[in-house]
């Protein structure tokens, strides 16, 4: 089963959707800033990234052209809010595959990443 | 959605919540009857959410129902979901609309308008947010507009009376 690194300042995000993640039989990883992700990135290499936007230390625009630099294959899902637009479509220019909605739902949040795990 | 000015109006349908960031958001309630339109708001991360709450407990409702849907369970849902976005509890104020009774009842028991907007209130002052401003009750359907420029909530009833809660 594929590893999914989470990447959200919130707790209560990350709570979320590794316990959704987690109970569909994904291994997860977890990491509360950009800057955490690219060192977790480089040591685990996860199948798929789901980077929240802004936050403390790197924010995520920053990480994901990071972690493409370090991997050109990466796998990044960006996790946006409304009024975020302008941001997904920079990321989706460095090479983030697809990008989901707040607030949180279970179901969009599974199909986005089955659809990117291909 | 639809575009107003520079703003993207976002529709929050019955029983929903909606969250964003940014001025270039703004929420839409269309035919609030007996609902009430909780808009809580941080205006220094400028973030926001708005939850069409339909009735005043989840007691009520089906175990399958959004939070979003109850008073009681919509207040927390979106201060989790504000913080996510970098909302900060202690800094998130409330504006409530809606709660109008369209029709006469027999009892206040029935009076469900009355009844969101007391549980609505009662919500927030267990949760410790202040209410800004509110547009509550009277038989008139409402619709309302929360920007997320500023926090505004702007209620027009079917009468054609417009007011801002600032």
């Amino acid at each position: 089963m594929a590893t999914i690194l989470i990447v959200d300042d919130s707790d209560f995000m990350r709570v979320r959707t590794r316990q959704l993640l987690a109970g569909e039989g994904y291994s997860v990883l977890e990491a509360s800033n950009g800057q955490e992700a690219l060192e977790k990135y480089r040591e685990y290499r996860p199948d798929l990234v789901m980077m929240d936007i802004t936050m403390p230390v790197m924010d995520g625009l920053t990480a994901v052209r990071e972690i493409r630099k370090f991997d050109p294959q990466a796998k990044v899902v960006m996790v946006s809010a409304l009024g975020q637009q302008a941001t997904v479509l920079e990321a989706i220019k460095a090479g983030a595959k697809d990008f989901i909605v707040k607030p949180f739902q279970p179901e969009r949040v599974l199909a986005t990443v089955r659809k990117v795990l291909g | 959605m639809t575009q107003r000015g520079l703003q993207t109006l976002t529709p929050v349908a019955i029983g929903e919540g909606r969250v964003g960031i940014g001025q270039g958001v703004a929420f839409a309630v269309h035919g609030l009857g007996s609902c009430v339109a909780l808009c809580l708001y941080d205006p220094v991360a400028r973030c926001g959410g708005l939850c069409h709450v339909v009735l005043p407990s989840a007691a009520l409702g089906r175990p399958d129902d959004p939070p979003t849907r109850f008073a009681d369970t919509a207040v927390g849902w979106l201060l989790d979901e504000m913080a996510a976005l970098g909302g900060r509890k202690e800094r998130v104020v409330a504006r409530i609309a809606g709660g109008a009774n369209l029709f006469p009842v027999a009892s206040p028991a029935l009076a469900i308008g009355d009844r969101n907007v007391a549980a609505v209130r009662e919500a927030l002052a267990r949760a410790g947010v202040p209410l800004r401003g509110e547009d509550v009750g009277g038989t008139a359907a409402r619709t309302v507009v929360f920007s997320l420029a500023d926090g505004r909530v702007e209620v027009r009833t079917a009468g054609g009376e417009a007011r801002v809660l600032l």
